[in-house]
């Protein structure tokens, strides 16, 4: 195996200055080789990699016959002449699966003075050192270069220049004599982004939430460009209305139900969010944290692990053209585990062996050493493990910060979610997946129904969070987009790229249209959490969505948020004390439009809307 | 609230207190509360309870602009005699919103002209008939009003004539009844003045035209003596009478099953069958209160 030699002759096998002379005498071997032979670029590269995987094997080989060799080598051999190495080199090639006897006696004379090391431990150490090459070539014959990497980044899609709606684009038509709170039609810009709260059969889905989205369906530019809409519909009640109004329309192709799609990938091949990012966008997944400070210091620690992993993870993608580091450790682990259960079950069942005992941490922090090693991958995220690995106290440390970390794995595990959603932080091939970019582009309507099951609710938020950041990169952003939440607290997220915080702010500009029917604010606090970000999210998200009707509800915290919401008039009680949200009618609502007017009123509408 | 007004804010409507008279700054509160409640506490329904003995025709006419033009809102104030309402408060009562204009079963209404009050200065002949002409078109015109705002409110003239047909039926039928309930003796109870008000409106419902209303009102008006609660309800002028549940039939029900059987009475076969009051659409209706508004 890979750590055969580590494990049997307990020598580290790796040492920044060990790769760091090897790298070099390989850049300087090819470049002298690429000199001579007149090779181009990638003849250069080819060559580097050959000479470095040869190069480290052989150190390798010597460094396995202990601590003392590896002082000779650096006294005999100069790393800098350049004659040295193409020799060597050309030896190991010509020696095939066994080394000849002269190359023996090279090695011999190389490790003369190790008294202790004997020729068939030698050969043993090779047998590994054979099998090691192995696994590095597979790993290192598809590295790719910087350039290659710097090409691929020019290729992703930035965000665009926003279109924001003009005073010539037509209303949102919203029902007759004034059945929508005292409307008939509104600009897109007077419902900005709606916030819908109220209790159970409060009407808000029917009063609010119907109208905006049967209006969205119909609305046309001049430019006879519908709308894309995103319906998150947990409840049914959409989407009986949707396909009713599109089979009226005669548009069911527009129509995109998911679940009888292809997966969605969250992130794009070409995304440019970073790791830590993607990280902290799934890490919005997890079931939100309530727990006590001490416990949060632990969570931290282990989200931290996971974001290091992580790096590695890309890093390593992106030096071999696409490999998987947790996959090539789940192989090498032994680990039971079918391949394409994807890269959180994967890295779930590495941290449980973490997790088994020492010197399992110690193993699987020496394959992803050497795994890294092998793809150049000098990140300092490689000693992700080794600094648990010292004595059983910082081991019980490591348990304590994977333990806490494993409900956002556990989470983004979870097998429901696949059908749905592909969470794979690192996107290579999309040919398989159902492209939500593509969709909006073509006003396409996407329905999900999500059942009321973790899985399905992370794939819901994964879902929201993939239109949210399609919204800024679409190239037509001249058509308009709306998306509509029903019970929107169970999808609410907060991480810093797409979470509704972020999101909202800027979506105006870009012709959306969001519509968040919640059951009180108290709910969407409990749905982000309990820490001062998930507080701060919550009046963020409050802030961002000028349009808000609150509905009959006993909620404190609505209560309070609407009383700071309307004005006060000096000496009088104020209006929410006077006239409380709790003895509103259904379909009765305190609104507050985008443009400023608020008020008291009773939609004046009965039953589903179909038409 | 003031020592004028006391305003009450419920959940779903507010109620308006008056017990003074309607003077100027009493029609200022009112402008000022109706502005607070419906423009800040976005009130749609009020209740106007009023125990006045009258005032100044100003501050009547103030005050029903200021009832008209949240009315045009969508608001609806509804109106309630809690002991007196005499002189302009009985007109403003009147004023409410159709339907809703209620009285106690011991309350006192008093409907008359417009008079001159004081004696400060002397009066000449030529003034004294410019007085008179004045109060004489003052009074026009509010009885106008009034009569369009009722006729209106009741779905136009023959709609509005039934429904007086409707009213002084069930007096003539449950008299008794309805005068045991208000507890009024022999000589008051009698009803003299039902038989004039039922003929009146079985003329308008023939005729179409709100003049025959109009006369009859005014020389009620005329009498200047206390009106009866049951003609006041005959005459549509309240519609509930609190305490007497037979006078307290829903006018809206009624109109609904009025218009139903008219619009179920519009096919041609059935307007030449029916023998009734000619059967009108609802946009005959509108275009006769077009026509009335204008007349007015």
């Amino acid at each position: 195996m890979v750590f055969f030699c580590e494990s049997k002759f307990s020598v580290p096998l790796h040492s920044q200055r060990l790769r760091k002379l090897v790298r070099t005498a390989a850049a300087n071997c090819a470049r002298q080789t690429a000199e001579t032979r007149n090779l181009s670029q990638r003849g250069f590269v080819v060559f580097r990699e050959r000479y470095r995987n040869a190069i480290f094997a052989t150190l390798t080989l010597n460094l396995a016959c202990g601590e003392h060799s590896r002082g000779l080598i650096f006294e005999e051999y100069d790393f800098e002449d350049l004659e040295f190495w193409p020799i060597l080199v050309s030896g190991w090639e010509a020696s095939g699966r066994s080394l000849t006897d002269g190359r023996k006696a090279r090695i011999r004379r190389i490790n003369q003075a190790s008294s202790h090391c004997a020729v068939d431990v030698l050969r043993s150490g090779i047998v590994g050192i054979e099998k090691t090459l192995s696994l590095e070539l597979e790993i290192g014959g598809a590295t790719r270069s910087k350039a290659d990497a710097i090409g691929s980044s020019q290729s992703k899609r930035l965000i665009q220049v926003p279109v924001p709606w003009e005073s010539a684009d037509p209303d949102l038509q919203l029902g007759s004599g004034g059945a929508f709170f005292g409307f008939d039609a509104l600009h897109p810009t007077a419902l900005n982004n709606t916030l819908v709260i109220g209790g159970t059969g409060s009407g808000k889905t029917q009063s609010v939430v119907i109208p905006i989205l049967t209006s969205m369906l119909d609305y046309e530019l001049a430019s006879k460009k519908l709308a894309s809409l995103l319906i998150i519909d947990p409840k049914r009640e959409l989407a009986q209305v949707v396909r009713s109004k599109l089979a009226d329309r005669g548009e069911m192709d527009r129509l995109v139900v998911i679940g009888e799609t292809m997966p969605v990938p969250l992130f794009s091949k070409d995304s440019c969010m970073s790791m830590s990012d993607r990280l902290a966008k799934m890490e919005a997944f997890a079931p939100a944290d309530h727990s006590s400070s001490d416990h949060t210091y632990w969570k931290n620690l282990g989200i931290g692990v996971v974001r290091d992993l992580l790096q590695l993870e890309w890093i390593f993608s992106e030096q071999t053209g696409g490999k998987r580091l947790s996959k090539l450790m789940c192989r090498e682990l032994n680990i039971p585990i079918e391949e394409d259960v994807g890269y959180w079950a994967q890295l779930r069942a590495i941290l449980a062996v973490t997790r088994q005992s020492k010197t399992r941490l110690k193993e699987v922090d020496s394959l992803l050493r050497t795994l890294c090693s092998y793809a150049n991958v000098t990140a300092m995220s490689t000693h992700v493990m080794s600094v648990y690995a010292g004595d059983e106290e910082l081991m019980r440390q490591w348990c304590y910060a994977v333990q806490s970390a494993e409900p956002t794995i556990n989470a983004l595990a979870n097998p429901d979610i696949a059908q749905y959603v592909d969470l794979d932080p690192i996107q290579t091939d999309h040919s398989h997946h159902t492209d939500i970019p593509d969709l909006l582009e073509k006003g396409k309507v996407i329905l999900f129904s999500p059942e009321p099951t973790e899985g399905h609710r992370i794939a819901a938020m994964a879902i929201k969070q993939r239109v949210f950041e399609s919204v800024f990169s679409r190239a037509d952003q001249h058509r308009p987009i709306g998306i509509v939440i029903d019970e929107a607290q169970k999808f609410v997220t907060s991480d810093a790229e797409t979470g509704e915080q972020g999101f909202l702010d800027r979506c105006r500009a870009y012709r959306c249209l969001v519509v968040m029917a919640t059951q009180s604010i108290a709910s969407l606090k409990h749905a982000l959490g309990s820490n001062n970000s998930a507080q701060t999210a919550v009046e963020i998200v409050t802030a961002n969505t000028p349009t808000k009707f609150v509905m009959r509800t006993t909620d404190v915290d609505t209560v309070n948020w609407l009383k700071a919401q309307l004005p006060c008039r000096d000496g009088d009680p104020h209006i929410v004390d006077v006239r409380r949200p709790a003895s509103l009618q259904p379909g009765e609502s305190y609104y507050l439009l985008a443009n400023g007017t608020w008020g008291r009123k009773r939609a004046r509408i009965s039953g589903p809307i179909i038409k | 609230m003031t020592d004028t007004l006391k305003l009450t804010l419920l959940d779903d409507h507010c109620v308006i207190d008056m017990c003074s008279e309607v003077t100027e700054r009493a029609a200022l509160e009112i402008e000022s509360a109706f502005e607070k409640l419906f423009s800040y506490y976005k009130y749609e329904r009020a209740v106007f309870r009023v125990n006045s003995p009258g005032g100044l025709l100003s501050a009547l006419r103030h005050i029903l602009e200021y009832v008209e033009n949240w009315r045009a809102t969508g608001v609806k104030i509804e109106t309630q005699v809690t002991f007196c309402a005499a002189s302009a408060a009985a007109v403003l009562v009147s004023f409410g919103e159709i339907g809703t204009r209620t009285a106690h079963r011991h309350s006192s209404m008093l409907y008359h002209h417009s008079r001159i009050g004081g004696t400060a200065s002397v009066i000449t002949a030529s003034g004294a008939n410019y007085l008179a002409s004045l109060l004489k078109s003052t009074d026009h015109g509010l009885v106008n009003h009034l009569v369009s705002h009722i006729a209106r409110g009741l779905g136009g003239p023959i709609l509005f004539a039934s429904q007086g047909e409707m009213r002084c039926k069930l007096l003539a039928t449950q008299g008794a009844t309805i005068a045991h309930k208000l507890e009024l003796n022999a000589d008051v109870s009698s009803l003299r003045w039902l038989k004039p008000t039922a003929n009146m409106f079985r003329e308008l419902g023939k005729k179409g035209s709100l003049d025959l209303y109009r006369r009859h009102l005014a020389r009620r008006m005329d009498a200047d003596t206390s009106m009866d609660l049951r003609e006041a309800y005959a005459l549509c002028l309240i519609d509930c009478v609190h305490g007497v549940p037979e006078l307290c039939k829903s006018p809206g029900a009624m109109l609904t099953n009025q218009i139903d059987e008219v619009l179920a009475s519009s096919t041609p076969e059935k307007r030449k069958s029916s023998n009734q009051c000619q059967p009108i659409l609802l946009a005959d209706v509108e275009d006769q209160n077009s026509a009335e508004a204008e007349a007015f």
